[in-house]
């Protein structure tokens, strides 16, 4: 099995099909709102090509020279998400500030700081003795100090991310089951305090246990979405037949691109695509687990879970199954700044499973 | 694996939606797809009794552009302006609107809209529509009445039986966005409209044609403010024909003036009440002879006043009648005759009779806004008050009210209750709905009915009512000049000139009720009312199969005299020489003026006009 193949592939076939959804789902809405049927997939085909020169350097770049930099990404990244903090520089969309728009090009801090956290993590987790509670507080410090920064943009989804991410980042770098536990502990006492804080954050969730109750409010979304699921049923309507698309479901090209693929390709184009991610993630597993480098796996797994958990919390909010988060599905949904990065990441991967190749022959 | 595993429960979630509740959700979001657009249904048609249209529907086509599905807006707005000869520059602004939907031109000929559906331009298309159209236009108007703009009723038939008439729309599904913008390329589902039920009047249009070029031309030469006739079937209550003036165009309502248009609309004769002077002088004689309060033989001297409990009240004829049998009284409309036999037969007997003929109590008539007499409470009636009901004052009455009891009275007591709808049907031919003939028989005897009869043959044989004549008919009725009251108090020189008249005399069929409201000028029943009375009978009669009577009236002619210096006492012997019967004006005794004038060519039909100084 090649694995790099398969991650080349895999990830190549999600951006095209990616872009092919989000003209799709954006097509109507785009000419209606911006006069131009392919706004969203023009940005989507300039950050795919762009994605590509730099999956490609990421497969040729040194390793070790990220480790090098570690300190020095995660503070461009603690710096950017603070800048958004200032009044005036970032761009607010629904009441949340997670944009930083330079005019030319705008960019989502927070899809840098994930991967920033990843590389600064598995550095610090492969040269520390993580059996040590003490440690491992100091270890996950720079972790809990970026979620607060992301909590205060506000951007409760991928908090949960880079949370899970870290856990996983840990539990493979060897900490003690009880640590593990109180962390999970702490972790999970801390959702109803950050429910409580936001009211919008409870609405959303009554909304979740019951979208009818607020057919025009809060559940709307979650309504439409499922009208787009049930509508599309076995087969789908067909591509670029869907109805949702018409300004009925919101995000339709984004955070709920799913939805769309649900709707016009039908279950079975929803098991094909979750197929194809989980190819992308088992070769991603399985170059972590051969991996010998400590830091080169930690990487590894890191990548691969922020990957694995962000499709998971997408499809589930879509799906109902979790209450309500945007989220980009990896790949697919609409935002540069999401595909630049995780093809970086993919490109990571190559570059890690090239090495176990160079240890082996 | 746990990742698998977790993606399984994602699977299992959808499975759940697109095959569990995929029928459910999906009924749901169709419904928010679908806009529904109206499909008007068909307005009921409206018929005369012989199936002629009175009210009926057009389509109306109006062209409408969806401007983001248009491309190429210059030659699509070249075309257009080829078709329908609207400026291209201001279709072509339209087509670069804004909006989701933008009317382009209403009321397209159907040709036009025909080559524009050929030519299928994109996001250009027609939207059919119905209008209640009405091809007589100003014809049966406050009877027939008019529709809003979404085509219901608003008064007359219309609004009366506007449940049978009106349709279930249906409807066109057509898929949408969010906002009800119309998307190309999605199919579209119809459910078709229920067209309304048709009503058959009991109107007959010929007959109805003919009181409207009446009433018209009594207005005209009278320079009155309105003119109504009624005529209805004295056996059935079934109306014939209602003409109202002044009148409007029922394909061009004037809505913009809300007052005028509530007085245009409604049939006066239904709503109104006025005096109703002499003609209610048949009331008062069937009454008193059906009591037994007089007999036929009744007589009476007309000085020219009566004196009740010391108030003088004036006959019209100031120089008087004279000795007056029943038959002459009924046909000089004797004032003085009248009061004798109101006060011969008293105010309990005389309310009862008001009471079986119906006076004063809705007559039931299928139009709304039915109005109803007023009389003085019995208890509180003075013998003055009695005196003047008996020639039709201080008793207030409708149009339809008068008719109906007089009806009775000369058709053998039997009291219709009158009606202008005849049957609904649907579209199919099924009836839905009939109106019957309604009578209460009996109210006055045959004996007395028959008397009358004769006695109002009479006043258009030999009284006021030779206006009405018609040679080969025997034809029977009453002159009334009713005084207006504005304000509570008698308005001077403001009349309600009527006629009641039936035909044939000795066996009624038709009955037919004219009324000049205000004519300037001569104001007396005989000479404004009488004599169109005579033209809608004469056309009529043989329209409607009437037998010609054996006893053919031949009328005289004569060279009119000049009259002009005489006196009263001279008018009287020479006219009555001429067998004329004549009106007088003016408190004088000298005749200063008369119509027609000296030297003119008269029939006995004719009747004169005596003005003094």
């Amino acid at each position: 099995m090649d694995l790099k193949r398969n991650l080349l592939i895999t990830t190549i076939v999600l951006s095209l099909f990616g872009i092919l959804m989000i003209y799709s789902a954006s097509e109507y809405s785009a000419l209606i709102l911006y006069n131009d049927k392919f706004v969203f997939v023009r940005k989507q085909v300039i950050a795919f090509v762009a994605g590509i020169i730099v999956m490609f350097l990421a497969t040729k770049i040194k390793l070790e020279v990220l480790k090098k930099f570690r300190w020095i990404l995660y503070f461009i990244a603690i710096a950017l998400l603070s800048i958004l903090l200032v009044p005036g520089v970032g761009r607010s969309v629904y009441g949340a500030t997670r944009r930083i728009d330079l005019g030319f090009l705008s960019f989502q801090p927070s899809e840098f700081a994930k991967f920033a956290l990843v590389i600064l993590l598995a550095s610090t987790i492969s040269k520390t003795n993580v059996r040590n509670l003490i440690n491992i507080i100091a270890l996950a410090f720079p972790g809990i100090i970026m979620c607060i920064l992301v909590m205060l943009e506000p951007n409760m989804s991928i908090t949960v991310c880079i949370a899970l991410t870290m856990s996983i980042m840990l539990f493979i770098g060897g900490i003690r089951p009880r640590h593990a536990l109180l962390f999970a502990g702490i972790g999970l006492s801390a959702i109803p305090i950050l429910i409580v804080t936001e009211p919008y954050r409870l609405k959303r969730l009554i909304a979740f246990i019951n979208p009818w109750n607020s057919a025009k409010g809060e559940g709307y979304q979650l309504i439409q979405s499922y009208y787009a699921i049930a509508s599309g049923g076995l087969l789908g309507r067909g591509l670029f037949k869907g109805m949702q698309k018409h300004l009925y479901l919101p995000f339709a090209e984004s955070d709920f691109i799913f939805s769309i693929i649900a709707e016009e390709l039908g279950l079975i184009g929803c098991i094909c695509v979750i197929i194809v991610f989980l190819v992308f993630i088992g070769s991603g597993i399985l170059i972590a687990i051969k991996t010998k480098n400590i830091f080169n796996r930690l990487l590894a797994t890191g990548i691969t879970s922020l990957t694995a958990v962000q499709t998971l919390v997408n499809i589930a909010v879509v799906t109902g199954t979790i209450p309500p988060t945007g989220l980009p599905l990896p790949f697919v949904s609409a935002g540069g700044s999401s595909l630049i990065m995780f093809m970086f990441a993919t490109g990571l991967l190559i570059n890690i499973e090239s090495h176990n190749k160079n240890d082996y022959y | 694996m746990l990742i698998t595993l977790l993606f399984g429960i994602l699977v299992v979630r959808l499975v759940f939606f697109t095959i569990l509740r995929s029928e459910n959700l999906s009924e749901m979001a169709l419904n928010q797809w679908l806009r529904e657009l109206p499909l008007s249904a068909k307005r009921g048609d409206i018929y005369d009794r012989n199936g002629i249209l009175l009210a009926g529907c057009n389509t109306t086509y109006n062209l409408y552009c969806r401007p983001n599905a248009v491309t190429n807006k210059e030659w699509v707005s070249k075309q257009l302006n080829e078709i329908i000869n609207i400026d291209e520059n201001e279709i072509l602004i339209k087509l670069k609107s804004k909006a989701s939907e933008v009317k382009i031109k209403s009321n397209l000929k159907k040709e036009e809209s025909q080559i524009i559906k050929e030519k299928g331009i994109s996001g250009i298309y027609v939207v059919e529509g119905i209008e209640r159209a009405y091809p007589y236009s100003n014809f049966l108007s406050q009877v027939i009445g008019f529709t809003d703009i979404d085509l219901k009723g608003q008064t007359g038939i219309e609004a009366r039986y506007n449940s049978y008439l009106t349709g279930i729309n249906g409807s066109l599904y057509t898929a949408s966005d969010v906002i009800g913008r119309e998307l190309d390329g999605y199919n579209q589902w119809r459910s078709a409209s229920m067209p309304g039920y048709s009503a058959t009047l009991t109107i007959d249009y010929h007959v109805q044609a003919i009181l409207e070029n009446a009433i018209s031309k009594a207005q005209i030469n009278h320079n009155a403010k309105a003119c109504a006739c009624i005529m209805m079937d004295v056996e059935t209550g079934e109306i014939l024909g209602l003409a109202e003036n002044p009148s409007f165009d029922l394909n061009d309502v004037p809505r913009d003036d809300i007052e005028t248009l509530l007085n245009l609309s409604k049939s006066s004769t239904i709503t109104n009440i006025f005096e109703p002077g002499s003609t209610f002088k048949i009331i008062t004689a069937a009454a008193g002879l059906d009591s037994g309060s007089i007999s036929e033989k009744f007589q009476t001297f007309c000085s020219g006043y009566h004196t009740v409990d010391g108030v003088k009240i004036k006959c019209w004829k100031s120089g008087g009648h004279g000795t007056q049998s029943l038959i002459e009284g009924i046909a000089n409309s004797c004032n003085v005759t009248f009061m004798n036999i109101a006060s011969k037969t008293g105010v309990e007997k005389l309310y009862d009779y008001f009471n079986l003929l119906g006076i004063n109590k809705r007559t039931g008539i299928d139009l709304l806004g039915e109005g109803v007499g007023i009389k003085i409470p019995s208890d509180q009636v003075k013998n003055v008050d009695l005196a003047r009901i008996g020639f039709g004052q201080s008793i207030a009455m409708t149009a339809i009210e008068l008719l109906v009891s007089t009806s009775a009275v000369i058709n053998s007591g039997v009291l219709v209750k009158p009606y202008i709808l005849d049957y609904i049907t649907d579209s199919t031919g099924d009836l839905k709905y009939m109106n019957y003939s309604n009578t209460i028989e009996n109210v006055i005897s045959e004996k007395t009915s028959s008397f009358m009869r004769k006695a109002l043959e009479e006043v258009v044989l030999n009284g006021g009512g030779r206006g009405a004549c018609v040679d080969g008919y025997r034809i029977g009725g009453k002159t009334g000049t009713a005084q207006k009251y504005s304000n509570g108090v008698i308005a001077r020189g403001m009349y309600i000139s009527t006629f009641i008249g039936f035909a044939p005399a000795d066996s009624p069929k038709y009955i037919c009720l004219f009324i000049v409201d205000e004519p300037i000028g001569p104001y007396y029943g005989s000479i404004v009312a009488a004599p169109y009375v005579g033209e809608i009978f004469k056309e009529l009669l043989p329209y409607l199969n009437t037998t010609q009577s054996e006893k053919i009236e031949k009328n005289q002619q004569y060279i009119m005299p000049n009259l002009i210096g005489l006196n009263k006492q001279e008018i009287n012997e020479v006219l009555t020489k001429l067998k004329m019967y004549y009106e007088e004006s003016g408190d004088g005794d000298i005749v200063v003026g008369q119509l027609p004038a000296p030297g003119d060519y008269v029939t006995t039909k004719n009747i004169p006009l005596i003005m003094y100084d």
